[in-house]
């Protein structure tokens, strides 16, 4: 439950500064940690733009957990 | 309509529900389960099988008049998310009756497990898995001793593989710790051999009874070939497809538009995202979407959810729609491409036309001519009932190690003859000798740790005290294999181009190996550690696809029944040939298509079930044409690589599929010297032929797959073991002789390969039945062939490709649906983020809101 609150705070935060973008990242796979960094660099950036940004960071995040020593 | 014989609570309930008549199965089953009879309900989903199970069940549990605390009634369901549907029905008849009904599964948390320790349901609902933990519970297991019915949800699901093994020997064990017989009840989806199926779940010679509801005579069934149009061209160049691809297209969308709701079942994961791409592209206006086993369990409630409540036309899905999930009526189901087997086809039809007054209606749309054979012939075996036989696994050993400690997790010590006793009324384990039994036990005591000892000299069996035993058992609940995903990385790049399931990577994971992912030819040039390096190449030929695991085996019958309808068109002058095929329910275009297609081919070479027709393509490609099916096609590609090999030092790699064997070599490959192994083939005695299945197998990747999980399910290696963090050449070896690698070599000969069918073509060639021609030139049926290979590997330009992939995307970001939560109201609710237009609370309009990305289905409530 107390994991649940935690979450909700911090993408509150990520939706009122991003809005509606902030909740299109959210909707990926990007750890919450790690998608202020990607929606800090997709300001100004179309929908397709936005998306490619985070197929990379989906895809590194995926590479990073793949390849992780098991 | 009465509802004699059944309790007055359970009569009473029935009318407060508005039930005024019973459904088919009900009728017939109902009496036969009140009289105490074992019952296996064979009915399509959606006719009330589980009433017909359940209210006499409720009505006897009423007239025991049950006082003591304790289970009663099990209720055991493959699907480990229990539709809700079912859940609040089954909840509403224990609230209406007094009968305490409660859910146990891997998701189920520790209060609740341990209320329901205190505090028994009388009825359970669980997975086969999670009762194998039940029965190792203390105080559930003194609950257990009131069991007096158990109920099967989808049998047919479970008879042919080892989940179901598993789940027999379990039921024998309940029957043994209750020390009395159970009543047995099983619901099934139409299946080929009900007989089979009912002495699997209902143990060796135990009396049952088959209730069964003939869909099929009722299915109205039609194939179809949609030949392009004008308007199709230009569908063509939009989409830049094929004009056949874009008729098809047109024609789902046309069959989606004249029906409320509408199934679409392809074969692969693959194809069910491409198709549902295709259309999502071709008819943006068309509320459809895509269910596979691959998307997340959010993704598929909602789809289930919006099929239901008719948001959604259509969805195209894998078998992962076949199942009994409740998803509303549905009055069409299109079956894109061959189904390849006729029980899939009546499984899956049978999801339209629920009410059972009504007709289930299917039409399969199939591309070339074999496609459209098989198709035919698929429809015309339906219709005389010939379905495929189910196998049940043959005395598996792994699941006999498994179960073993099973029965040691019960009581610590057994004599051997007692165990044996039990075990031996399972029907897999009927022919289980002693002998074997022991051998197996012997085995688990030669394991480190030890998991089971055996005292030959007292003839018992017993639990070693070690934390090993405890380990393997509680990592061994399922018999499902855990798959694990490979990362393939591009080698210039560095760049994480998706991921691989673990069965394609033992299978083809090796440096040099050319296959499809993604739409683009890549090679392996290295494999290190999880990555799988790749360099993208042009050429695509010689590639697998890497959904080559997941497709549907065409059983030799059906085959060989392609292969008789060429012969027969053959054989006919044209008109004749015709009326034949419309004879079969094809329509006048349709059988116009396959006589010119047929008749393309010189008369002295078409291949049918009476001519294998040996192919020189180009000069180090032969193509030999077999209708031999799927498995009896691999089989014989795997003899004729061997025999290559053996005889003439020529190494020879294969593609196969139901109608022809590939043969490609790097030096020269002539049609005749091909010929002539197939020819020496004939000449062997059984004893010779299976020694060389045997070895050519052994070096093959699927046998070291089944092997790395049949010696994870026997304890043998530890389950974390990957197909690259062991030599899995070096343990087949140190294995060799032991029960792991002669269940790795059962199972792999059971299920990879066909070797019956093979050895009676062997023998048909050897006697003069089938005639071996051979062609020294390319004919028509070979470009067919060829072809179509090329076209299965679905190759994608890659400036479309990269469109593709971020058009994907965008759909799946904006179909994923978040939890929101408002910090100023409290409100709650699950949001589509393509659906939010501002992010506003609905209720107090506040904008202070959060969301939870991933929720357990279970807590989810909305829709």
């Amino acid at each position: 439950m107390r994991r649940k609150a935690e979450e909700a705070a911090e993408t509150r935060e990520i939706l009122r500064r991003y809005g509606w973008k902030g909740l299109y990242a959210l909707a990926s796979r990007i750890p919450t940690e790690d998608i202020q960094g990607v929606l800090a660099k997709a300001d100004g950036a179309d929908l397709n733009k936005l998306t490619e940004l985070i197929l990379e960071a989906e895809k590194e995040h995926l590479k990073a957990k793949l390849l992780e020593e098991p | 309509m009465s509802f004699a014989g059944l309790h007055d609570a359970v009569v009473a309930a029935l009318r407060e529900r508005g039930f005024a008549e019973l459904t088919e199965p009900q009728k017939k089953a109902i009496p036969l389960i009140l009289e105490g009879h074992n019952v296996l309900i064979i009915a399509p989903t959606g006719s009330g099988k589980t009433e017909a199970a359940l209210l006499p069940i409720f009505s006897k549990f009423l007239e025991l008049g049950a006082r003591d605390p304790g289970i009663y009634i099990l209720y055991i369901t493959p699907l480990r998310a229990l539709n809700r549907d079912l859940l609040d029905r089954l909840k509403w008849w224990g609230a209406k009756l007094g009968i305490a009904v409660d859910v146990r599964h891997g998701d189920t948390d520790a209060a609740d497990r341990s209320r329901q320790s205190r505090n028994p349901p009388h009825m359970l609902i669980t997975t086969p898995e999670m009762l194998q933990a039940i029965l190792t519970g203390k105080r559930l297991l003194e609950h257990l001793k009131q069991l007096r019915w158990v109920v099967v949800d989808e049998v047919h699901e479970l008879a042919e593989d080892k989940r179901g093994v598993q789940l027999g020997v379990t039921l024998e064990r309940l029957r043994y710790h209750v020390g009395r017989d159970l009543q047995v009840v099983g619901l099934s989806a139409t299946v080929g051999s009900p007989d089979e199926v009912a002495k699997f779940l209902f143990g060796v010679g135990r009396p049952y009874k088959i209730v069964q509801v003939n869909i099929i005579r009722r299915m109205r069934l039609e194939v179809l070939r949609p030949a392009p149009g004008e308007g199709d061209k230009e569908l063509a160049q939009r989409l830049s497809t094929h004009d056949d691809a874009a008729a098809r297209l047109r024609s789902i969308k046309d069959l989606v538009e004249s029906h409320r709701t509408t199934l679409i079942f392809v074969n692969t994961r693959s194809m069910a995202e491409l198709l549902g791409f295709r259309l999502g592209q071709a008819y943006p206006d068309l509320p459809i979407s895509v269910h596979h086993s691959s998307l997340s369990k959010m993704v598929r409630l909602t789809v289930e959810g919006k099929l239901k409540s008719g948001e959604l036309k259509a969805v195209v899905a894998t078998s992962s729609l076949e199942l009994g999930i409740d998803i509303g009526h549905v009055d069409l189901v299109i079956q894109y491409l061959s189904p390849h087997q006729v029980v899939r086809l009546v499984q899956r039809v049978g999801r339209s036309g629920h009410r059972l007054t009504m007709t289930p209606k299917g039409v399969i749309i199939a591309d070339d001519v074999n496609d459209v054979l098989e198709s035919l012939e698929i429809v015309r075996r339906a219709k005389s009932g010939l379905l495929e036989r189910t196998k049940v696994p043959y005395k598996p050993y792994d699941v006999l190690a498994n179960q073993i400690a099973a029965f040691l997790m019960l009581k610590p010590r057994w004599r051997l003859a007692e165990l044996y006793e039990v075990i031996k009324r399972a029907y897999p384990y009927r022919d289980l000798t002693l002998e074997e039994l022991k051998r197996v036990v012997k085995f688990m005591g030669e394991l480190r740790p030890r998991l089971a000892l055996y005292f030959e000299e007292d003839d018992m069996v017993v639990r070693p005290r070690n934390r090993g035993f405890f380990r393997y058992f509680f990592e061994t609940l399922s018999m499902i294999p855990d798959e694990r995903q490979y990362a393939v990385v591009d080698s210039k790049t560095g760049e994480l181009i998706g991921t691989l399931d673990e069965a394609f990577v033992a299978e083809y994971g090796t440096p040099g190996v050319k296959f499809v992912f993604r739409g683009r030819p890549w090679l392996i040039t290295a494999v290190d550690g999880r990555a799988i390096k790749v360099v993208e190449v042009d050429d695509p030929s010689g590639a697998i696809p890497s959904w080559i695991g997941e497709e549907i085996p065409v059983p030799f019958e059906v085959a060989q029944g392609v292969g008789e309808l060429k012969r027969v068109v053959r054989g006919l002058d044209r008109g004749s040939a015709v009326k034949a095929l419309e004879e079969l329910g094809a329509s006048e275009e349709l059988a116009e298509f396959i006589v010119d297609e047929v008749h393309r081919q010189p008369p002295d070479l078409t291949p049918d079930d009476k001519t294998i027709l040996v192919e020189q393509y180009t000069d180090n490609i032969v193509i030999v044409h077999a209708h031999l099916g799927t498995l009896a096609n691999r089989t014989l590609a795997k003899l004729l690589g061997e025999a290559m090999i053996r005889d003439l030092e020529v190494p020879v790699g294969f593609h196969q599929d139901p109608y022809a064997i590939i043969l490609q070599s790097s030096k020269p490959l002539s049609a005749r010297q091909v010929a002539a192994a197939l020819a020496r083939l004939a000449e062997l005695q059984p004893v010779e032929l299976a020694e060389l299945v045997k070895s050519a197998l052994i070096k093959s990747g699927s046998f070291k797959r089944r092997f790395l999980y049949v010696a994870k399910r026997f304890g043998a290696i530890d389950k974390e073991a990957d197909v690259y963090s062991v030599s899995i050449g070096k343990l087949v070896e140190a294995f060799s002789g032991t029960p792991v690698f002669d269940e790795a070599l059962r199972e792999a000969l059971e299920q990879d390969l066909d070797l019956d069918s093979t050895w009676a073509i062997l023998q048909g060639i050897k006697r003069g039945e089938i005639a071996v021609k051979v062609s020294d030139g390319p004919t028509y049926m070979g470009k067919v062939v060829y072809e179509k290979l090329a076209h299965r590997l679905e190759i994608i330009p890659p400036e479309r490709l990269r469109r593709l992939v971020l058009d994907s995307a965008k759909a799946r970001l904006l179909n994923t649906s978040m939890l929101f939560v408002c910090a100023s109201c409290g409100w709650t609710g699950l949001v589509r983020v393509g659906e939010v237009y501002e992010i506003k609370c609905p209720r107090c309009g506040g904008s202070d809101i959060g969301v939870i990305r991933h929720i357990a289905t279970e807590t989810w409530r909305g829709r």
